[in-house]
């Protein structure tokens, strides 16, 4: 039995799949990424986070101080890298088969 | 320090005096980043989805957690179920040719409430990332038809309304789940099946019931819901404890919290309430008995520090 990845958590794990960042810079990619259609908030961010670790597929990557507030840095483990993959996959998959149908080229609207 | 981070700071002390030793930091520079050019609504939004958060980690309401679990797995069948009682009730209770309608065609308000529920499940079952905000919704509704009704139309008997919330509050609480439980979709649907196939002939004995006496569904059907539903319950938790008790026991936990509502509208309400031959305190007996299970498994969860309750171990950098 497939499980689906929910969106924040697809974004945020494409956010640690560019390299290590914390929490205002996972943030910043997901506006980014998304095309400023979604803002994680910071408690939801953290929760993730905290989730993610629990299940192995993220990890602390180090921590700094800068400008006199704590900065912690977070990667994805191999196995979050394999789950980040697995679910791209799929989701490509599906999107050439609706672009196919729609008799759309990629990169065209 | 800013009223900003004032503002944060008290929404902060949501979250356990651990979590916020180890992590409160890290989180307020984030905010502090985040947040600066942000509007004062977006500030609140902010504070207010801490809290949230907070109060979720404080609780153990997590997915890891025995009563995450519990809630995220009836919360969808929950809702099911709460959409197939709102068919009933609008078919058998709202829809009455022989009585005079206070609300348009239907008889009460409750149609409303009804139409909400069923619509809310359906939205729910095709869009589970909207299930949280559909059943707040579907609660408000329900809420706001109490004085409504009252002071311009009719209302349902609140038991019915009770039952409505209960089925639906562990949508509004239950964790968000990274890796959504294709299962519940069947459980919801099976549930919700079930409980048709039980609630239907209880309506349609109970409105020809009401018809004879003269009286509406509502007269007569409410009081008696009661008497017979404890049965079908208490049966299908027998047979649940007999296939799952050894190892799902958030199941059963689950299970538990969707019967939950139905004995508590016969506690609170107990005009009719249980058998005779157990007096009128059969629900609220079983509804104590649900009540001290989950608290102690609830309770004993919280004892057990697990490590997603707050710190993080260090790794090198990547």
């Amino acid at each position: 039995m497939r499980l689906e990845m929910r969106e924040p958590t697809y974004l945020v794990l494409t956010a640690l799949a560019g390299g290590r960042r914390h929490g205002y810079g996972v943030i910043r990619d997901i506006e980014t990424i998304s095309d400023g259609k979604v803002r994680l908030r910071t408690g939801t961010l953290y929760a993730t986070l905290d989730r993610l670790a629990t299940e192995g597929l993220v990890e602390v990557a180090g921590e700094e101080v800068v400008g006199g507030r704590a900065r912690r840095y977070y990667q994805l483990t191999a196995s979050g890298t394999a789950a980040l993959a697995d679910e791209s996959r799929s989701r490509l998959v599906v999107s050439k088969e609706a672009m196919r149908r729609l008799g759309l080229a990629w990169g065209l609207a | 320090m800013t009223g900003r981070e004032r503002w944060f700071a008290l929404a902060l002390r949501a979250y356990p005096r651990a979590y916020r030793a180890e992590r409160g930091d890290e989180i307020m520079a984030t905010l502090v980043d985040s947040t600066e050019t942000a509007t004062w609504w977006s500030v609140g939004v902010d504070g207010l989805d801490l809290v949230v958060q907070g109060t979720r980690k404080r609780m153990r309401l997590g997915p890891d957690r025995y009563a995450g679990q519990v809630l995220l797995l009836a919360a969808l069948p929950g809702f099911v179920v709460a959409a197939a009682y709102a068919v009933v009730q609008l078919v058998f209770g709202e829809v009455v040719p022989s009585l005079v309608p206070h609300f348009g065609p239907f008889q009460t308000v409750g149609a409303a409430v009804y139409l909400t529920w069923i619509l809310g499940a359906l939205g729910a079952l095709v869009t589970p990332r909207h299930q949280r905000p559909l059943a707040a919704l579907c609660i408000a509704v329900t809420v706001i038809s109490v004085p409504v009704g009252d002071a311009f139309f009719a209302r349902p008997t609140l038991r019915a309304l009770v039952v409505l919330v209960g089925l639906g509050v562990p949508s509004v609480f239950a964790p968000s789940s990274d890796l959504q439980r294709l299962r519940s979709k069947a459980v919801a649907t099976g549930a919700g099946l079930v409980a048709l196939a039980l609630l239907i002939p209880w309506a349609v004995a109970m409105s020809g019931y009401a018809r004879s006496l003269g009286t509406s569904f509502y007269g007569v059907g409410m009081f008696r819901l009661t008497q017979y539903l404890p049965y079908a319950a208490a049966a299908g938790a027998v047979i649940a404890c007999l296939v799952v008790v050894v190892r799902r026991t958030a199941w059963l936990g689950a299970g538990a919290l969707v019967l939950a509502p139905w004995f508590a509208a016969g506690a609170a309400f107990p005009y009719y309430g249980g058998p005779r031959w157990l007096g009128n305190g059969f629900d609220a007996l079983v509804l104590c008995i649900i009540a001290v299970w989950l608290g102690a498994k609830w309770a004993l969860d919280v004892r057990t520090p697990q490590p997603s309750d707050g710190t993080m171990e260090s790794g090198h950098p990547g």
